[in-house]
């Protein structure tokens, strides 16, 4: 992935969740993000990384 | 940007009147990052050593979320450069120093003061502009007459032109203070800092002990509240305490500013032509409005000057709009990316960089997605004036339409860098292991001028391998515009290509 491509992906993944609204935005992040975890070649490369999210969420809180 | 365009055409021989409607430089910093490519520009119009000398180079910054650094960018940067890849300073400065290398071209550029245009008109010969002057009216006739007059340019609006695109609302206050610090020179972001937590607030320094400081504003402050120094100056205490900076300290400016993409469709209307934020406004971060207008004084400057003198076709002159255009949609582009990430403009954009930032304390990989994206120079991959290329290189760093690449060589003079030869004419780089062909020598005569880089000049590599050579022995020729940008590049040492590419735009050099 490169920068540029993230970068893309970033404000397409915006754009989408800006056309959900913030009630649906939730369930929008989960479908797409299903979609990714499904690509990968196995869940030892999925639960690190649902892990890492889960720990960095609990030492920081939700909101900013 | 006026003054730069001004000192370019002087340096082509071409005299220019620049009217300034204040009576002397820009008070306030205002632009402070000088892009390497600026810099080189900047040499063109005679004044890079005094903004070297004044100026701080910087190569990276940090970028910090709460309390904990979640990203350390680096521009590239080499110990054989001629210029850093950022400089900080003053805009005044640097409009001092361009405006005193006017005064190496006596005759050629003349610069009217407290001067304002109130009316431009225009037809197939010329434009004539009312001028209003301290001693009163003035008609001054024009071959040509560039806009530079800023983001409320007033020619735009005689023209009835406007500026097409996107007004963010996200604000931020912009302070200038100063205050003794011996902190390296690197831009710094904080998110949701401690001394100002769920703001945004960027600092860079600049040159007399000045630090530049940028906050964003809540959405529901009111802008000509935020800009009063009670409101202010609270908020600066907090975090120069926040970060050790204790040295007494005094504001010396401050003003307000929102993110805008807007430009011009065009930048050609008849003789007049538009320029830097008269033609476009980008957003500050990325630092491509000052840079950008450089760039399109240096893209004018030589197309200006080779009509004026005979030597090319009108025609020539509709391609600054297209590269031009081409760059401000590129660099609105970036800065939209930026803007986004900075000021997120709705809750979507803020939900995903909540998560960015708390991924990017243990995930390298979302960091890229905090990088301010510094200006760099754009491609006119699809420029009119490029000349297709026909073989296969190694490097497309140095294709048509790219910025030609830097190099250090080695002359019998000493040392110099290859952008040092670029800001006047064309210039044919020619790559080579022994003599010159005849018809190469030849060259010259037609008015371009030839640089020739044998294995031992280019000791470094560096020339062939961004110019894309196979080998140390390739012979190859490369064909560069006045204003430092690839017009063609072709394997072997036949001038006829290049001397055709120029006469089919109609250009004799």
């Amino acid at each position: 992935m490169t920068d540029a491509d993230l970068d893309l992906s970033y404000s397409a993944l915006a754009a989408a969740l800006e056309q959900a609204g913030p009630d649906g935005a939730s369930l929008m992040l989960a479908m797409v993000c299903l979609g990714l975890m499904s690509r990968l070649e196995s869940a030892a490369e999925v639960l690190p990384l649902v892990d890492q999210a889960r720990r960095q969420f609990a030492d920081s809180g939700r909101s900013g | 940007m006026g003054l730069t365009l001004s000192a370019l055409l002087a340096r082509q021989g071409i005299s220019s009147l620049v009217i300034e409607a204040d009576e002397g430089y820009c008070s306030g910093s205002r632009a402070i990052c000088v892009s390497r490519r600026s810099q080189e520009i900047l040499g063109w119009a005679g004044a890079a050593p005094a903004v070297v000398a004044k100026g701080l180079p910087w190569t990276g910054g940090r970028s910090f979320w709460r309390d904990t650094e979640v990203l350390h960018f680096e521009m590239p940067s080499e110990p054989t450069q001629r210029f850093a890849p950022m400089l900080n300073i003053q805009q005044f400065y640097v409009e001092e120093f361009v405006h005193r290398a006017l005064q190496d071209a006596p005759g050629l550029a003349d610069v009217r003061w407290s001067s304002r245009v109130e009316t431009v008109e225009q037809d197939d010969a010329g434009a004539r502009v009312l001028v209003s002057t301290p001693t009163g009216m003035q008609t001054v006739r024009c071959d040509y007459l560039v806009a530079c007059d800023g983001g409320r340019s007033t020619v735009r609006e005689h023209l009835g032109l406007r500026l097409e695109g996107t007004q963010y609302e996200g604000r931020y206050v912009i302070v200038d203070i100063v205050q003794a610090t011996k902190r390296p020179v690197e831009r710094l972001a904080w998110f949701d800092p401690p001394s100002n937590p769920g703001s945004t607030l960027l600092m860079h320094r600049q040159p007399d002990d000045v630090w530049r400081i940028d906050y964003q504003i809540r959405d529901d402050e009111d802008p000509s509240e935020a800009v009063k120094p009670e409101n202010v100056l609270p908020r600066v205490q907090s975090h120069l305490a926040m970060i050790g900076e204790l040295e007494p300290w005094q504001p010396l400016w401050i003003s307000i500013y929102n993110a805008r993409c807007l430009t011009l469709a065009d930048y050609r209307h008849g003789r007049v032509f538009f320029a830097g934020d008269a033609a476009h406004l980008v957003p500050i971060f990325g630092v491509r409005g000052l840079n950008s207008g450089l760039d399109d004084a240096a893209n004018l400057a030589w197309k200006l000057a080779a009509v004026l003198r005979g030597d090319a076709p009108d025609a020539l002159l509709d391609s600054y709009g297209v590269e031009r255009v081409h760059a401000a949609r590129e660099n609105i582009a970036y800065g939209a990316t930026s803007t986004e990430f900075m000021a997120p403009p709705n809750f979507a954009f803020q939900l995903l960089r909540e998560a960015t930032l708390r991924l990017a304390v243990v995930d390298a990989r979302v960091r890229s997605l905090i990088n301010p994206r510094q200006s760099a120079p754009i491609s006119y991959r699809d420029s009119p004036l490029n000349v297709p290329q026909a073989d296969a290189w190694n490097s497309e760093l140095a294709a048509p339409g790219q910025p030609a690449p830097e190099a250090l060589l080695v002359a019998a003079h000493g040392p110099f860098h290859l952008s040092q030869a670029f800001g006047k004419d064309f210039v044919c780089l020619v790559f080579s292991d022994g003599a010159l062909p005849e018809a190469i020598a030849a060259l010259t005569s037609s008015g371009v001028g030839v640089l020739e880089i044998p294995p031992e000049a280019d000791s470094l590599g560096q020339a062939r391998q961004r110019y894309g050579l196979p080998s140390g022995a390739a012979q190859a020729l490369v064909l560069v515009r006045p204003d430092g940008y690839v017009m063609g590049r072709w394997h072997g040492h036949d001038p006829r290509p290049l001397l055709e590419a120029l006469a089919q735009q109609g250009i004799t050099p």
